[in-house]
C-alpha cells in the first residue's frame, strides 16, 4: 500500500496501469471534502482559504451542543483537584489562549517545568506536547488534569465528581449517550479545542488580496522567508510550524526538560522541543518552551547569536547578521500574525 | 416372540450404547481433541518471604516497605520439547499483589519444558495508535487503572510500576519516597522459566511462578537510586530492566 486516501489503502502502481482510477479518486477526495467540510460549516467552523482540513476523528464528530459541552468544561474550576484551576486559567483567550507567565501555576500554586503553549490551531496539530508525547488531541487533555503541578486529579475521579452534577450528567447522556468518563470528558475537551481557529490575521487578509502589506511589514515578510534569516526553513506553511522536533541551541544543559528525549529514551533527542506555530506570536510572550525569554526582541537575538553548540542542535541554525533595521522589519512582520477577531471571539467565551 | 418384542430390547440395548457414549464426552471433553486449559498463578514473594503491603523488609540491607507492585504480562508462550510454541495472542494481564490467578487458554496435551513471556504491553497498543486507554471498557486490563497504569504524559502505560517508601538517611524508617516506572516500548522485556510441566487432562493445569520483588534491586543502592520514571533516570530504569527476568522463577 503506498497511499491512503480517505481510508482507503491505494497502490501507486495500480494508478500507472488504470489512469481511470486516477478520475475516481478525484472525485473520491471531493466526496470526502464535502463531507468534511458539510460537518464543518454545520458546527460553525469556517476553515480559512489555505488551510487544510482539520482531522476530525470518526468517533469524536463534531456537533454544536457537544463543543458548548467542552466549552464548559474547559472554564469550570472543578476540573482540577482542589477547584481552583480551570483550563482556561492557563489558556487565556487575550493571549491566543496561552499565558503570560513564564510558567503557570497549577493547584496550591505549584509550578512545573513548561511554558504553556497557544491552543490557535491545535486542530491541525499532528503530535501534542512540546516533546510530542500525546498522538491526538482526543485525550491531550489527560495531562493537564492529571498532572500533580496542574488540575493533580484522576480523570476517574473527575468523572464522578462530574456525574454527580444532573446537568453536566444530561449534557454528557445527550452528547454521547453516556455518563462521564475519561473518554466522553476528553473528547468534549478536545471538540471545543477543535473550533479554535485562527487565520484572520493581516498576514492572511494579505495573501487572500484583501490587504497589503506596509513597506516595512513587506521588508520583514521578506527577511522571514528569506535564506538569510532562514526562519521559513522551521516556521512553514499555513501555521507556520513544520511539526518537527529540534534543538534550537537555547541551552547547553537541558538536564532540567530534555524534552523529546524524555518520550523516545533516545540521547540523539535531548533538547528536542515541537517547533511552535508563530501565529499571534505577539500575544504569547514568553517564549521557548520554559518561557525563559520575555520578548520577541529576546528570541531575534537568540537566532542572531545562532544558540549554543549543543551536539543535538539543529544544522539549519547558525548566526545570522541582521542589522537593527532588518531586525524592526522582522519585528514588524511578526506582529501581522496577530488575529484580533479570534482573540475576541465571543464563541470562544 | 412379536416383532415389538424383538424391536424393544435392540431399542433399549442402542440407547444405552449412546448414553454411554456421551457420558464419556460429557466427562473429558478436551480429551477428544487432545486439548486442555492452562492458568497462570503468581506468588509475590520479597526474599523468599510472603509478600504483605507496608511490611518492612531488608533490600540490599536498606529497609524498605512497598504499596505498589503492578505489572503487565503480555506476548506469552510456551515451549513444548521439540521447541514448538503455543502463543496466547492478544493476552494482556495486569498482575497486582491481589489478581494473582490467570487463564491463559487452550494447549495441547503436552510436556512444557519453558514458559516466556514480556513485562509491559507491546507496541502496537502501547502506542494507542488504534485503542487507546481511555476508549477501553473498564475490565479491561489495558483501561485506566487506580492506581495509574498509563502515563498521561506520553500517552504510553507503566510496564512496571513499584512505589513505596525506603530509609535513605539510615536510621531504620522508611520515610523516603520509592518510585519505579519502567515504561515505553525500548523498555518491554522478556522472561523465560523453565517449567518441565506436564500439561495433562485435568481441570487445573497451573503453571506457578514465583515473583521475587527483592530481585528487581539487584546491584541497585536504594538510598540513591530510589526513583525513575524511565526518562528522567534511565540508568537506573535500565538497571530494573536488567533485573526483571531475575525475578522470576518457578515456584
Amino acid at each position: 500500500m503506498d497511499r491512503d486516501i480517505c481510508g482507503i489503502p491505494i497502490r501507486l502502481q495500480l494508478m500507472k496501469q488504470y489512469p481511470q482510477i486516477l478520475i475516481f479518486l478525484f472525485l473520491l477526495v471531493m466526496v470526502c471534502k464535502k463531507e468534511m467540510n458539510t460537518q464543518a460549516q454545520e458546527v460553525g467552523l469556517k476553515i480559512p482559504e489555505g488551510f487544510p482540513l482539520p482531522n476530525i476523528p470518526d468517533n469524536n464528530p463534531l456537533t454544536p451542543s457537544k463543543i458548548a459541552l467542552g466549552k464548559r468544561l474547559f472554564y469550570d474550576t472543578a476540573l482540577s483537584i482542589d477547584s481552583t484551576v480551570a483550563c482556561g486559567s492557563c489558556h487565556k483567550q487575550e493571549f491566543a489562549f496561552a499565558d503570560n507567565r513564564s510558567i503557570s501555576p497549577g493547584i496550591e500554586g505549584k509550578l512545573g517545568f513548561r511554558n504553556v503553549p497557544s491552543l490557535a490551531n491545535v486542530a491541525f496539530v499532528e503530535h501534542f506536547n512540546k516533546d510530542g508525547g500525546v498522538p491526538t488531541l482526543d485525550f491531550q487533555a489527560l495531562v493537564p488534569i492529571e498532572d500533580d503541578f496542574e488540575m493533580g486529579i484522576s480523570i476517574q475521579d473527575l468523572a464522578k465528581r462530574l456525574n454527580a452534577d444532573s446537568s453536566y450528567q444530561s449534557a454528557f447522556e445527550y452528547n454521547f449517550g453516556d455518563v462521564a468518563s475519561p473518554f466522553t470528558i476528553t473528547r468534549a475537551l478536545a471538540a471545543f479545542q477543535r473550533t479554535m481557529i485562527s487565520g484572520k490575521s493581516k498576514y492572511d487578509k494579505v495573501m487572500r488580496g484583501e490587504a497589503t502589506f506596509s513597506t516595512q511589514e513587506k521588508r520583514g515578510y521578506d527577511l522571514f522567508t528569506s535564506e538569510k534569516a532562514n526562519c521559513s526553513n522551521c516556521h512553514s506553511g499555513f501555521n507556520f510550524t513544520n511539526g518537527k522536533f529540534m534543538n534550537n541551541g537555547l541551552y547547553l544543559d537541558y538536564s532540567k526538560d530534555t524534552g523529546r528525549q524524555r518520550v523516545t529514551i533516545d540521547s540523539a533527542d535531548i533538547g528536542k522541543f515541537r517547533v511552535p506555530s508563530l501565529r499571534n506570536v505577539e500575544l504569547t510572550a514568553p517564549y521557548m518552551h520554559d518561557g525563559s525569554l520575555a520578548s520577541l526582541e529576546d528570541v531575534i537575538t537568540h537566532y542572531k547569536s545562532g544558540g549554543q553548540p549543543h551536539p543535538n542542535k539543529s544544522s539549519t541554525l547558525r548566526p545570522i547578521a541582521l542589522n537593527e533595521n532588518e531586525t524592526a522589519d522582522l519585528l514588524i512582520f511578526l506582529k501581522t500574525l496577530t488575529d484580533n477577531t479570534f482573540i475576541n471571539n465571543s464563541d470562544f467565551r | 416372540m412379536t416383532l415389538k418384542s424383538k424391536v424393544t430390547p435392540a431399542l433399549i440395548l442402542a440407547l444405552f450404547a449412546f448414553a454411554w457414549t456421551a457420558c464419556d464426552n460429557d466427562d473429558d471433553d478436551n480429551a477428544s481433541d487432545g486439548k486442555t486449559n492452562l492458568e497462570l498463578q503468581l506468588t509475590y514473594t520479597i526474599n523468599g518471604e510472603a509478600y504483605e503491603q507496608d511490611a518492612v523488609y531488608d533490600i540490599g540491607g536498606v529497609n524498605t516497605s512497598f504499596n505498589v507492585a503492578n505489572f503487565y504480562i503480555s506476548n506469552i508462550r510456551v515451549m513444548n520439547e521439540d521447541g514448538e510454541m503455543t502463543i496466547f495472542e492478544d493476552l494482556n494481564l495486569l498482575a497486582t499483589p491481589e489478581n494473582t490467578t490467570f487463564e491463559l487458554g487452550e494447549v495441547d496435551v503436552d510436556h512444557y519444558h519453558m514458559i516466556r513471556f514480556n513485562i509491559g504491553v507491546q507496541a502496537e497498543e502501547n502506542n494507542q495508535s488504534e485503542i487507546d486507554f481511555t476508549s477501553r471498557p473498564a475490565n479491561d486490563p489495558l483501561a485506566m487503572q487506580t492506581p495509574a497504569m498509563h502515563w498521561n504524559w506520553n500517552a504510553g502505560y507503566r510496564f512496571l510500576r513499584v512505589d513505596g517508601l525506603v530509609d535513605t538517611d539510615g536510621d531504620g524508617t522508611p520515610s523516603d519516597v520509592l518510585e519505579i516506572h519502567i515504561g515505553t516500548d525500548n523498555f518491554l522485556t522478556e522472561a523465560a522459566v523453565m517449567l518441565q510441566k506436564d500439561a495433562e487432562y485435568t481441570d487445573q493445569n497451573i503453571i506457578e511462578l514465583e515473583f521475587d520483588i527483592a530481585n528487581l534491586f539487584t546491584d541497585i543502592d536504594l538510598t540513591t537510586e530510589n526513583i525513575t520514571h524511565t526518562g528522567d533516570y534511565p540508568d537506573l530504569a535500565i538497571k530494573i530492566k536488567d533485573n526483571i527476568p531475575t525475578a522470576f522463577t518457578k515456584k
